[in-house]
């Protein structure tokens, strides 16, 4: 039972370090501050959870997150002195390597401008955390990590919920 | 006789005398003195007492900084909790972009990718219409 616990902890440790590891690399890879950085941690998802606790669907998916990291790049900066080809390459092996660590690959993208990674780490009946590499037209970089128990169908219902016209929110994009 | 009419007359003005005195109101300092001096102490009203000002002064000066201290962290709550729903929505907004990006490639289950959100919203979208 002890050897089980300490399996199941390192496991939950390592991918944990795994999603850190890559962000902290993808940032020092490419030299400049994320244009947009978003970190919601289980106390703020519990808060927005209790704000939304009329929109009961959408309170029960909140419940079970854990974590909501986005970090977008904008590679059209000026201060921008990475290598393109060589942030490809480390996307496509971070994918690689998450896929050995057990997650599911839900989609990917490999086109000549853009490569998009969409890994899941599954439980017994729902996902456990999503992960998202989106490099777009060569301009764009997105990685998002999502923690916690969560469904397709659920996903989408947040998607609704949340996603508004940015152009309303005083944001630098 | 006269001196019993003396009496009489002195008796009755004393009555007259005493019965006015006593239909008049006493002044509250004089009262005051009066149950000083025969040991009487009216201070025993909590109200006169020494502590009771003070701690008037004290409760109404900590009940207003209660108030004050919960506004502040209502205020601060409330401000986190915008700055969360502003943080979702441009999480959910990224989430959104990519996963409606037109793809041409397939996948490995030899479906488009961009497929599986849109199918899954639409399904999210009639379990809700069915609630």
């Amino acid at each position: 039972m002890k050897k089980i616990l300490l399996l199941t902890s390192l496991l939950i440790l390592t991918t944990q370090v795994k999603a850190e590891d890559v962000m902290q690399k993808l940032q020092a890879m490419i030299g400049v501050e994320p244009s947009v950085e978003v970190n919601l941690g289980a106390a703020m998802l519990g808060l927005l959870s209790g704000m939304t606790s009329e929109e009961k669907h959408v309170s029960d998916v909140m419940k079970n997150l854990t974590e909501i990291s986005v970090r977008v790049y904008d590679l059209d900066d000026d201060d921008f002195k990475g290598d393109l080809n060589q942030i490809k390459s480390f996307i496509n092996a971070t994918a690689d390597e998450m896929k050995a660590l057990g997650m599911q690959q839900l989609a990917a993208i490999r086109e000549d401008d853009s490569t998009v990674y969409i890994m899941a780490e599954m439980g017994a009946d729902a996902m456990q955390g999503l992960s998202v590499i989106a490099l777009d037209d060569d301009s764009e970089l997105v990685v998002i990590k999502i923690g916690g128990q969560i469904m397709m169908k659920d996903l989408a219902g947040l998607m609704n919920r949340f996603d508004v016209d940015l152009s309303d929110i005083d944001v630098d994009l | 006789m006269r001196k019993q009419r003396v009496e009489n007359q002195v008796t009755e003005e004393l009555t007259h005398y005493f019965e006015q005195a006593r239909k008049l109101k006493c002044p509250p300092s004089m009262k005051q003195n009066l149950y000083q001096k025969i040991g009487l102490n009216q201070g025993s009203n909590w109200l006169n007492s020494s502590w009771f000002k003070p701690a008037l002064a004290f409760s109404f000066v900590a009940v207003f900084s209660l108030g004050l201290v919960w506004q502040n962290h209502s205020q601060t709550q409330q401000d986190q909790l915008a700055t969360a729903e502003k943080d979702m929505q441009i999480a959910m907004h990224y989430m959104q972009k990519i996963s409606a990006k037109t793809l041409q490639d397939v996948n490995t289950h030899g479906i488009k990718p961009a497929i599986i959100v849109p199918v899954s919203k639409s399904i999210a979208q009639m379990s809700m219409a069915q609630i």
